[in-house]
């Protein structure tokens, strides 16, 4: 069967058959067969046996593992050769890119060559080594670019530390206790317990940017600064006096101000990203255990009474960042001495064991009976109680948890 | 914790034509982009009216709800402002009693409407 000369120019810038001579040339374009494959079809699946090579003559296709795609190939370049070679399975998939014209030379007529022509044995091993090595190369490539990707990460996640408090303020006659742990290196979570700057009132921040990973990490570092910044930043009044959003007096409108201000710059500056931030951001008085707060959206925390009854602090107000014009209301609570606040985020009650099911917030009710008064203890039962239920599932949402305590 | 999710997409007719997205599966951050993606193909083809059909999802998570406020930003041309009419483009249908509470929980049902009942649904718009 005669074959086009484009074929043989082809076939020789595969570099299988670089150095082969004209005849060894004619007796492989001889046993060539052309394949035709349309936009989106696929050619080989991994896990196929290999039967043969294939060299592009027109069209290009995607090498691919499922929906990653490991490489793009192009007229001239040449795939499966390994397959072609060895009794090893397809190690990738194949499809399409666009309507694509293949030269398809099977296992048996390379065998065929390999006996009858020993000469096209050298350029075809040597080839076959440089295959390898350039995957050797890539792989090395990969794993450095992963490697350094690793290293930005781990800055990240050191930088976003940063924004969580370090320790906790100590205020005489309460006890306070959190805990965090980000489901990937950086974290959409984030908590803040800090003191008004007349040091008089004690700020309770829990909040959860939607998502996960690197993105709602950035939202994290923004909606945090601006509820901190917010609360502790001085202003001028009308008439030139200093004042901050949050002063002894404050009341409840004032802590309602920081919200909205957050909500405002956040909804009017970023809100077309639709990264939304549910908050709970709570003023305490410790001298008398008045709490304001608002809750923006957030799983409603626990107000667990010394006598054993439970209350919820229940939405006053939607989500920070995506609605401008949100109206957020003040609830005001007192916690009596023997009382507890308990905030969480839904990674505590969304956590899933294996079969994909959820803890659930009545297993967090049930754990909350443990409550002996002892904030650090019932934080490490909850975590603990998450921990068993999950087992070998991996933490799919980040966990955080606050705990605070009238003594 | 399953990480499919199927989307349908069929037309229907009220006062307007509307493409109704029909999900199946549990939204969450590794599969919420695809109904973004999803979407975006049947906004982009021309559709201007949408209704989610979530009967058959039984747990969104947050990214689940970033992804409605991207689609409405896309049908509306901008983020909700409260205090305007809900949602004219976009409507939600038979949420369930779980996905329904996150909304009043978030506060998204200040911007979208959840109906119960299809031909009522698709009539809304």
């Amino acid at each position: 069967m005669a074959h086009p000369e484009p074929h043989k120019q082809i076939l020789r810038r595969t570099g299988l058959f670089s150095a082969a001579s004209d005849d060894v040339l004619a007796q492989v374009a001889e046993h060539i067969e052309t394949v035709k494959v349309g936009t989106g079809e696929t050619l080989f699946q991994k896990g196929d046996t290999g039967d043969a090579l294939y060299v592009i003559f027109d069209g290009h296709v995607r090498i691919h593992d499922g929906e990653l795609t490991l490489k793009r190939l192009g007229p001239g370049e040449m795939f499966g050769e390994i397959g072609a070679f060895s009794e090893d399975a397809r190690s990738a998939s194949v499809t399409a890119d666009s309507d694509t014209s293949l030269l398809k030379l099977r296992k048996q007529s390379l065998q065929n060559l390999l006996t009858n022509r020993p000469e096209a044995a050298t350029d075809i091993i040597s080839t076959l080594c440089r295959t390898i090595g350039n995957r050797v190369q890539e792989i090395a490539d990969d794993t450095r670019q992963i490697a350094a990707l690793e290293h930005e990460l781990e800055i990240g996640r050191k930088i976003q530390a940063d924004f969580l408090p370090d320790t906790l303020p100590e205020i005489a006659g309460w006890s306070i206790a959190a805990h965090f742990q980000a489901a990937r290196e950086v974290a959409g979570d984030y908590y803040d317990v800090f003191l008004t700057p007349d040091g008089r009132k004690l700020a309770l921040v829990i909040g959860d940017v939607c998502g996960k990973g690197v993105g709602a990490a950035l939202f994290m570092t923004l909606f945090r600064s601006l509820i901190r910044a917010t609360a502790t930043a001085e202003n001028f009044d009308n008439t030139g006096r200093f004042l901050s959003f949050l002063t002894s007096e404050s009341n409840p409108a004032q802590l309602a101000e920081c919200v909205t201000f957050t909500n405002s710059y956040m909804s009017r500056t970023h809100g077309r990203s639709s990264m939304f931030s549910t908050l709970f951001f709570a003023l305490l008085d410790p001298t008398d255990g008045t709490l304001h707060y608002v809750n923006a959206g957030h799983e409603a925390p626990f107000v667990l009474r010394a006598d054993g009854s439970r209350d919820r602090l229940e939405t006053t107000g939607p989500v920070v960042g995506i609605m401008p014009g949100a109206v957020y209301q003040c609830g005001t609570t007192i916690l009596n001495p023997g009382d507890m606040l308990f905030g969480y985020t839904d990674g505590v009650s969304d956590a899933v064991n294996a079969a994909g099911d959820l803890f659930t917030e009545e297993r967090l009710q049930l754990q909350l009976e443990s409550n002996t008064g002892n904030v650090g203890e019932l934080v490490a039962n909850v975590r603990q109680a998450v921990d068993d239920y999950s087992q070998d599932a991996s933490q799919f949402d980040d966990i955080t948890m606050l705990a605070v305590h009238r003594n | 914790m399953s990480n499919g999710l199927d989307i349908s997409v069929s037309q229907m007719e009220g006062r307007v034509p509307v493409s109704v997205l029909h999900i199946t599966g549990q939204v969450d951050a590794s599969n919420a982009g695809d109904l973004e993606t999803r979407a975006s193909e049947v906004i982009e083809a021309g559709a201007k009216d949408v209704l989610l059909d979530l009967a058959k999802v039984d747990y969104m998570a947050s990214a689940g709800f970033r992804a409605l406020h991207v689609i409405y930003n896309s049908l509306h041309g901008g983020v909700p402002q409260v205090g305007e009419a809900k949602a004219p483009h976009l409507q939600i249908l038979g949420a369930s009693d779980d996905v329904r509470k996150i909304f009043k929980t978030l506060g998204f049902d200040a911007y979208l409407n959840i109906h119960d009942d299809l031909r009522e649904a698709v009539d809304s718009f």
